[in-house]
């Protein structure tokens, strides 16, 4: 549990200059919560896939999961979060294991931003 | 011109109309294949693809030799003859076991092994019965013995060297009968020819499947929902669901499931991460190291692969299902008040008609190898 705990969150340095990537959508953030841009590749069903996230502000720790809303249940595996250098985090060994409508929830300090995707 | 093509499409309909799948059907249908998946070695496993190791695996699979009294073998759970498992129930070691026996097919493509996943690769899910009290009952030291004093010395020390100590002889000989295992693919079926015909476009020879399976099938991609977790080319997701059927193995005992399956994972020295994979570079290993365990995997038992299903009854992982329709019927009457209260919103009654039953046994059937 210990490792996985550490996985779940990661501390991170102040957050990079607020340039999202080629394809990077902004996340839906609650209240007036600074941006965070995700980029997610096209998940294959039930395979490792990695995503990065850019926060437009200062971040401290980070956690990133994900859920099937309609199915009340999250990923069997715990994402590796990774603080960059240039300023990206990035999040591997995200496994969406059924395919339908996916929630990737972030939060950041109080702030909490959420994604839908649709897996194939 | 126009009587002309109205005739035309009169003739053409009643060969294209025997394709009944819609056109997302078709393209559901198209990721459950094509078959097999691409083959790579086992980079954990350096006897993986090796010929000689492949023959003497094969040979050892067979041989009581693995046994320490001599009285079974691999085979006499996992008969070729009978789809790799034994038709029984529930298994029969030395006493009777609290699980139906899987099949081997296929498994080289799995991420999980066993049905509560206590291990992360074929060789390592090898040893478990060679050492099991209830199954094969070797030590490492009584397995070193045995192979010390047989015909296979040579061939083993050709492989490995020298006969080195004896937890390394029990990880080599379960490599050995890994690579074998790693052969055993299950053939085309008539379902991959439909699929394959339906990507070239062939709708003449996709109208050759028989149209029940072809309703059984949209019943599996729509109302039943099975493509949830029966997906891609394997018909399975890998992973661990509850479907239901009661984990009591007798009045005092329960199947734990992939609850009791991870807690023996965590605590084994024989997975991807450790020193007995021979892969530098771990591949894999993030599963075994970013698993999550939850208190809902208990009860809960992999999702198989169901190519050659019609071969390897009885079904579930307590065997209680005696065949197809049986299975059917479960998930048409599902009882709910079996499942996690927090589990998933998936499972419903589906009220299947005698023909639907039917129509669903039949495509399962269709997933089956000549």
């Amino acid at each position: 549990m210990k490792l996985a705990a550490l996985c779940l969150v990661c501390s991170c340095g102040a957050g990079w200059a607020c340039e999202p990537g080629l394809g990077a959508v902004p996340m839906l953030a609650k209240e007036n919560a600074p941006a965070v841009y995700l980029t997610v590749p096209a998940p294959p069903v039930s395979e490792p896939f990695d995503i990065e996230l850019q926060f437009c502000g200062d971040i401290t720790t980070v956690s990133v999961s994900a859920i099937m809303p309609a199915h009340q249940h999250g990923m069997n595996y715990f994402p590796k979060i990774e603080a960059r250098e240039d300023g990206v985090v990035g999040v591997s060994g995200m496994v969406f294991h059924m395919p339908g409508i996916w929630q990737i929830q972030v939060s950041s300090g109080t702030a909490s931003y959420t994604h839908d995707i649709t897996v194939q | 011109m126009i009587r002309a093509v109205c005739v035309f499409l009169i003739l053409a309909s009643p060969l294209k109309a025997e394709v009944l799948l819609s056109q997302d059907e078709i393209a559901q249908t198209l990721l459950h294949g094509p078959w097999p998946p691409a083959i790579e070695s086992d980079p954990s496993n350096r006897m993986s693809g090796d010929a000689g190791a492949i023959a003497v695996g094969e040979a050892l699979f067979s041989d009581p030799i693995l046994s320490r009294d001599m009285s079974m073998s691999c085979a006499s759970c996992h008969d070729p003859e009978q789809g790799f498992s034994d038709g029984l129930i529930r298994s029969k070691g030395r006493t009777e076991l609290d699980r139906n026996a899987p099949t081997l097919w296929n498994l080289r493509w799995n991420r999980w092994f066993g049905r509560g996943g206590d291990t992360d690769s074929l060789w390592a899910h090898s040893i478990l019965p060679m050492a099991h009290p209830d199954e094969m009952d070797h030590t490492p030291d009584s397995l070193h013995a045995a192979l010390a004093d047989s015909d296979y010395l040579p061939r083993y020390e050709a492989l490995f060297g020298p006969l080195g100590e004896s937890k390394e002889t029990l990880v080599n000989v379960a490599k050995v009968l890994a690579s074998y295992q790693e052969t055993l693919i299950t053939t085309q079926t008539p379902f991959d020819g439909f699929r394959d015909a339906l990507e070239r476009g062939d709708m003449v020879q996709a109208a050759t499947y028989p149209a029940a399976a072809q309703r059984g099938l949209q019943l599996f991609l729509g109302r039943g929902n099975c493509n949830f977790c029966h997906l891609g080319p394997m018909f399975s997701n890998g992973e661990f669901h509850d479907a239901g059927v009661p984990y009591f193995i007798d009045e005092t005992r329960v199947d734990q499931g992939r609850f009791g399956g991870l807690k023996a994972l965590l605590r084994s020295p024989f997975t991807l991460a450790g020193e007995y994979s021979d892969d530098p570079d771990k591949t894999g290993a993030w599963a075994v190291e970013q698993v999550r365990p939850l208190h809902s995997d208990f009860g809960t038992f992999r999702v198989p692969g169901l190519r050659n299903v019609a071969k390897t009854a009885p079904y579930m992982h307590n065997g209680s299902l005696a065949d197809l329709t049986a299975v059917v019927q479960h998930y048409d009457k599902i009882d709910l008040e079996r499942l996690h209260a927090d589990g998933e919103l998936i499972l419903r009654p589906l009220h299947l008609t005698a023909l639907e039953t039917a129509d669903l046994v039949s495509f399962l059937e269709s997933l089956t190898s000549p």
